[in-house]
Formats: C-alpha cells, sequence, structure tokens
C-alpha cells in the first residue's frame, strides 16, 4: 500500500529532476556557444582634409535603468575635434593670406584598446525579473553616453581649447608651406554645439 | 598586549586593503592630448561574427565533439549575427614640418615640400552593435549585454590582428592619404601662384 503511495512522488520527482536538468543544461552550456569570426571587409575608404588639434581618451562607468532593470559597465571612448579645411576661403590682403577657422567636428567612437566596453552586472529590482537587455535598448543606452560625452567636452571648455590650437595649427601650417604671412580668425571661439557627431 | 598590537596591525591591514580596492574600482582615467594632425583618409572596416550551436560534423576535437553531442539534446536554436564598423585613419603629424622641409624658387615659381610620413591609426569603433539576425527559440538562453561586450571584445581582437597581419589595409588607406595630400597642397599653392611638388618623408 505504502510502495503505491511512493511511487507517483517518485516518478514526479524524477520527471522534475529531468526538466531541470534539462533547463539548466540548455541555459548554463548556452554561455560557451560556437562562435565564429568572418574576414574584415573594407567598406569604405573616404579621402579628406581635416586638422585634428586635440584628442580625447576617456574611461566612463555606464549606468542605466529601464523600468525595474538595471545595467552597470564601462567604456573607453576616444574622440576628437577637427577642422576640415578642405575648402578653405582664402583672401588676400596685402601679402598677408587671411582663412577663417571652419565649425569643429566633435567626434565621440569606442575605443579598440582592450577590453573598451564590459558590462559589469545585470540585474532586476523583482526578484523572479529578468535582467536582460536587448541589443536595440543597450545601443540606446550607449547613445546616450556618447551624447554625454559630447556634452562634457563642451562644458569643460575642451572645444574651446582645441579652435585656440587649431588657429595656432593652421597658421604655422600656412606660413611654412606658403612662406607667406598667414592670419586665421576663429569667428566661433566657443563653438558650436550643432556640429558634434 | 603583543596579541593586541597584531591583531590592530592586521585590522587596519584589512581596511587599508578594503579602501584601497574600492579606490582602485571607481578610478577612471581621462586625457586630453593637444595634436597637429592632418587627418587625409579614413577606412572603414566592418567586422561580422555569427554565434551557433556546433554541430558534431564541424567538431575538431574532443572538447568541441562534447558541445556538439550536448547540443542534440538541447531543446530550441541560439543564432545570432552581430557586426559593427571600426574606423582606421592615415594622418601627417604637421608638428613634424619645419620651415627646412620647403624650399621657395622663386626664378620658377615652384616651390618644393617634403612633407612628414604618412601613419595611420585605429580612429575607434562604433559605439552600436547591428543585430543582423537574432534567433533565439525553445529553453535557450537570450543573448545579454555581457555576452554581447564579450563577443564584440573578440571581433575586435580578431580584426586588430588581421590589420596588422595583412599590410594591404594600411596601404590603401595610405596610397588614399597621399593622394589627397599631394591634390590639396598642389591646389593650396597654385592659389597663391606657384607650382607644387610635394614628396613625403619615409618612416
Amino acid at each position: 500500500m505504502n510502495k503505491k503511495k511512493i511511487l507517483p512522488v517518485v516518478i514526479a520527482a524524477a520527471l522534475l529532476g529531468v526538466i531541470l536538468a534539462t533547463v539548466s543544461l540548455n541555459r548554463k552550456t548556452d554561455k560557451s556557444g560556437n562562435l565564429t569570426l568572418h574576414d574584415s571587409t573594407v567598406k569604405e575608404v573616404e579621402s579628406m582634409v581635416r586638422l585634428c588639434s586635440m584628442d580625447i581618451y576617456e574611461e566612463t562607468p555606464v549606468k542605466a535603468t529601464i523600468g525595474s532593470r538595471h545595467l552597470f559597465g564601462r567604456i573607453t571612448l576616444r574622440g576628437s575635434v577637427t577642422f576640415d579645411i578642405e575648402h578653405l576661403a582664402i583672401d588676400m590682403t596685402g601679402d598677408t593670406i587671411v582663412v577663417k577657422l571652419p565649425p569643429e567636428r566633435v567626434e565621440i567612437l569606442e575605443s579598440t584598446d582592450k577590453d573598451s566596453y564590459i558590462v559589469i552586472d545585470t540585474w532586476n529590482d523583482h526578484i523572479l525579473g529578468s535582467g536582460k537587455f536587448t541589443t536595440a535598448e543597450e545601443n540606446k543606452i550607449k547613445e546616450k553616453v556618447k551624447q554625454n560625452a559630447i556634452k562634457n567636452i563642451y562644458r569643460k571648455g575642451y572645444v574651446k581649447r582645441a579652435r585656440a590650437e587649431a588657429v595656432d595649427n593652421l597658421t604655422r601650417m600656412l606660413t611654412n608651406v606658403t612662406s607667406k604671412p598667414v592670419k586665421v580668425i576663429d569667428p566661433m571661439p566657443e563653438g558650436n554645439r550643432s556640429h558634434a557627431r | 598586549m603583543n596579541f593586541r598590537f597584531i591583531t590592530s596591525v592586521l585590522l587596519a591591514c584589512m581596511l587599508l586593503a578594503g579602501c584601497n580596492r574600492d579606490n582602485a574600482s571607481l578610478r577612471f582615467y581621462s586625457e586630453i592630448k593637444s595634436v597637429d594632425k592632418l587627418i587625409l583618409a579614413r577606412m572603414t572596416i566592418s567586422k561580422m561574427a555569427t554565434i551557433d550551436d556546433i554541430t558534431l560534423s564541424e567538431a575538431k576535437n574532443i572538447k568541441e565533439t562534447a558541445d556538439a553531442l550536448i547540443n542534440t539534446v538541447k531543446i530550441g536554436d541560439r543564432i545570432a549575427v552581430y557586426s559593427y564598423d571600426t574606423y582606421l585613419r592615415a594622418y601627417i603629424d604637421m608638428s613634424e614640418l619645419t620651415p627646412a622641409d620647403v624650399r621657395v624658387d622663386e626664378d620658377s615659381h615652384t616651390i618644393s615640400v617634403t612633407l612628414p610620413a604618412i601613419k595611420t591609426e585605429f580612429e575607434g569603433r562604433d559605439l552600436p552593435i547591428r543585430e543582423n539576425h537574432y534567433r533565439v527559440t525553445g529553453l535557450r538562453s537570450n543573448i545579454n549585454a555581457k555576452e554581447r561586450a564579450t563577443i564584440k571584445e573578440q571581433m575586435n581582437e580578431s580584426l586588430k590582428e588581421e590589420v596588422r597581419r595583412n599590410p594591404a589595409f594600411q596601404n590603401h588607406v595610405k596610397a588614399e592619404a597621399r593622394r589627397k595630400a599631394i591634390a590639396y597642397f598642389e591646389s593650396l599653392l597654385s592659389g597663391a601662384g606657384y607650382t607644387a611638388d610635394i614628396s613625403f618623408k619615409s618612416i
């Protein structure tokens, strides 16, 4: 009689064990998925004439919250402040070459140094909630990090400094190459935030 | 007395070690560098990776065979394709240009300029990653942010190694930069009424 009562419990427990083992096997071994790295391909080669007066290297925390989900990580950014001098408007005043410094381009990218983007933790406030972020959500988080970095570059006065240095660099380059006196005018010493990329 | 002293020293060491660990984890490096670079060309290099289950026919060693066997009992599929772009730029460091590198011949109205050598560097890579394909079904786990970051890192290392191993990448972007520099300085000097003779220093 006892055996008859115990048997269904044992079968149910064994079944539950098999289900849990299958789920666990599916989930745990997924972490070591087979990664195939395809050959790199050249998408585009673009020519330009841009004067770069400042390189920026910055490690910054990535903190984000979407609903009850949170992400914490670290990202290394590489930025530069450049000036498109390909089509400079050149005026001559007597023997002096007069040029206007064009608007700056502030570009922010992720560094290619080792471990430039690491996700330290993702979690959910709810005990049974998932702490997973989709690619689209993560890309939005990174876009915010990029925009914040650009805002900081302006706020900290780096653009002002980059423009002042670009005036010196452009004056020296044009003087050296043309052997004529050169005057570079900066119409926007503080920069223009709308030229950030 | 001795016991008290040793305990205090050990406690202080533990506290200090704890403080150091906290400080290190909160430290973020930042650097602003003034440069004088003339960027002349930029190459966009695309890298793609596929995450998929290994099959028995693809397995090359015991570990892979074991993984492939485990995969046969898994319920569902887990396939994704990711890609992103990296930028390699070619530039000349104008701070290396000296007055001795420019020779003016007023008789023939010719200016000879020996520009600094063309160099290349990785400008950086896109922050976002493109998800070209994503199919996770059954009991398989979704690909999370940590895993994507690891995948991107592996793609990055592989791309840098390819560029290091294959000089065609650098030669291509350098050739474009050389062509652009010659065209630019010829145009600049012709505007000032001179014929330009542009050459480059070797590294």
